[in-house]
């Protein structure tokens, strides 16, 4: 059995290839509770992006039917991509030349210093095809995603080695980010195959 | 209307000040802020908020960034 400072690795966890020893997994069990509320917001939001890739087609024609919509500046808000208690971002569209334009735009709460110091909404891209924008978009939030992993998986080593310090903080972090990504993995396979196939084309 | 809202954003950005620390995490810089995490990554992500790296990788946004952010337009 592959022995490492001593202690055998004999701990397999979701979606980590290699085994964990005692300590290590020890740190492990720790960990998850420590993070739980980060990668629950982020399996949310990766799933939340999962599902407006997989239906960008259907918003587009729903936003199409649509008439009129509350205004925004100059935009009109046709669709809320999501929202949540600070915000939300949201799919707009406006004349420009003659032509129809799409924009994401994200709105902040009105009170906050923000909001006061830049306004309330702010342009994240727009173009002239709503679906474009929209895989756009997902792209642009996904790079999003992965600061925040980052952020996890770095939240993980700093507490690990103030709790266990004989453990390898930076082995138990990969553990967790790759338990995160792995699950989502699943989720995706599971919810959207077809749709998976044709996006990473 | 306009003066009330500089004022606040002044008030803001003196409780930014008047903190002694040198430097917020993501989610203490949302909360200074008024957003939420994800809007504070975007802004990173966007290049419109600059953070650096601690010692292990943990993002972190300095409150000189934070004051600049709240009075730049």
């Amino acid at each position: 059995m592959l022995k490492r400072n001593g202690e055998n690795c004999e701990h397999s966890v979701p979606n980590y290839p290699g085994m964990l020893t005692n300590s290590e997994y020890a740190a492990y069990q720790a960990a998850i509770p420590l993070v739980a509320e980060e990668v629950r917001l982020h399996n949310e939001r990766m799933k939340l992006l999962t599902d407006i890739e997989s239906q960008s087609s259907q918003i587009v024609e729903k936003i199409k039917a649509q008439d009129n919509g509350v205004l925004i500046g100059a935009w009109q808000l046709r669709h809320t991509l999501f929202s949540s208690g600070r915000g939300e971002m949201v799919l707009c569209s406006r004349g420009a030349d003659g032509k129809e334009e799409f924009g994401v735009l994200e709105r902040f709460d009105p009170n906050s210093a923000y909001a006061r110091a830049h306004g309330d909404s702010e342009e994240i891209l727009r173009g002239n095809d709503a679906y474009l924008v929209l895989q756009n978009f997902v792209e642009n939030e996904r790079a999003v995603l992965r600061l925040f992993r980052k952020d996890i998986k770095a939240t993980v080593e700093e507490k690990m080695t103030e709790l266990f310090p004989k453990a390898d903080a930076n082995r138990v972090a990969k553990a967790i980010v790759a338990r995160c990504e792995g699950q989502l993995q699943v989720q995706v396979e599971r919810e959207a195959p077809a749709q998976t196939v044709k996006i990473r084309m | 209307m306009e003066v009330s809202e500089s004022n606040q954003t002044a008030k803001e950005s003196r409780k930014i000040e008047r903190e002694d620390r040198l430097a917020y995490s993501i989610p203490e810089a949302a909360d200074l802020l008024g957003l939420d995490y994800f809007s504070v990554y975007r802004l990173v992500q966007r290049g419109k908020l600059k953070a650096c790296r601690a010692l292990r990788g943990k993002f972190l946004i300095t409150r000189a960034e934070l004051n600049r952010l709240l009075n730049s337009e």
